[in-house]
């Protein structure tokens, strides 16, 4: 194996948005400690808080559930595998992300439907898979050459 | 997670005390926004100086509390680079005004 292919670390907890904010703190410290810079991990940190609120609030719409992320580095990339056993995506496709209208008055404005245009326009890499009863979304970033640790 | 409001030359300026403002307390934040901001005068200033971290939960609650606010103004001081970042990717930066400190915030009035 390659020095640089390995898996970082593995993180599972209940899904709830008080479990879910501690792994991606976790996640977060870690890989500052590592010498991720910090420009990357606030891409990072905003895009796996949408995708993992996602699966919070849509996938265990309707049970509650196991959340689990896998940290793996290959190369010059860092790949976020989030597992759960929630509902599946619409469609079982991953959704666009589209830009909210703001060009509404002030009462319209919305207060909601960011997560996945912020997913899509943070990430360099986005894979959904719906493997028997588990959603394995795969979120994927590239790596500055000189800077990655 | 507490916020706090005083008026400064006529602007009031609520200022909140956690790290995150996240799904986890999305709700509550926007409640309390309530609390602090009726009554208020014209404009009011949200200082974000402590946080360094807003998800969309976060960003769709501050959206709602300038909506409660029934057309005064609300605008966002002090905010870390992620912060800035969320408010310009979903061109909320165009629904705001955004001070990189309270001082360049009070400043203006």
């Amino acid at each position: 194996m390659h020095r640089n292919d390995s898996t970082l670390f593995d993180l599972q907890a209940r899904a709830t948005e008080i479990s879910v904010r501690e792994v991606l703190l976790t996640i977060h410290n870690r890989l500052i400690e590592a010498g991720y810079e910090p420009d990357l991990m606030d891409r990072i940190s905003i895009a796996l808080a949408e995708a993992a609120n996602n699966i919070v609030e849509h996938a265990y719409a309707d049970y509650s559930g196991e959340i689990r992320v896998l940290v793996r580095r290959a190369g010059q990339y860092l790949h976020f595998e989030l597992r759960d056993k929630g509902a599946p995506m619409p469609g079982n496709m991953l959704p666009d992300g589209r830009a909210a209208d703001l060009d509404v008055g002030v009462q319209d404005l919305p207060e909601g439907g960011f997560g996945w245009f912020l997913i899509h326009e943070l990430t360099d890499g986005l894979r959904y898979d719906r493997k028997g009863d588990e959603n394995i979304l795969t979120v994927s970033f590239e790596l500055p050459a000189e800077t990655a640790p | 997670m507490n916020l706090t409001s005083v008026e400064k030359n006529g602007v009031r300026v609520v200022s909140i005390d956690v790290e995150r403002i996240d799904a986890a307390i999305a709700i509550r934040f926007k409640d309390e926004m309530r609390n602090q901001t009726d009554g208020g005068p014209e404009r009011t200033v949200l200082d974000l100086t402590q946080v360094n971290f807003i998800d969309s939960s976060g960003l769709g609650a501050i959206v709602a509390s300038m909506k409660q606010m029934g057309g005064r103004r609300l605008d966002l001081a002090g905010l870390a680079p992620s912060v800035d970042k969320v408010f310009r990717l979903t061109r909320m930066d165009t629904v705001f005004n955004l001070f990189a400190t309270l001082e360049d915030a009070l400043e203006l009035s």
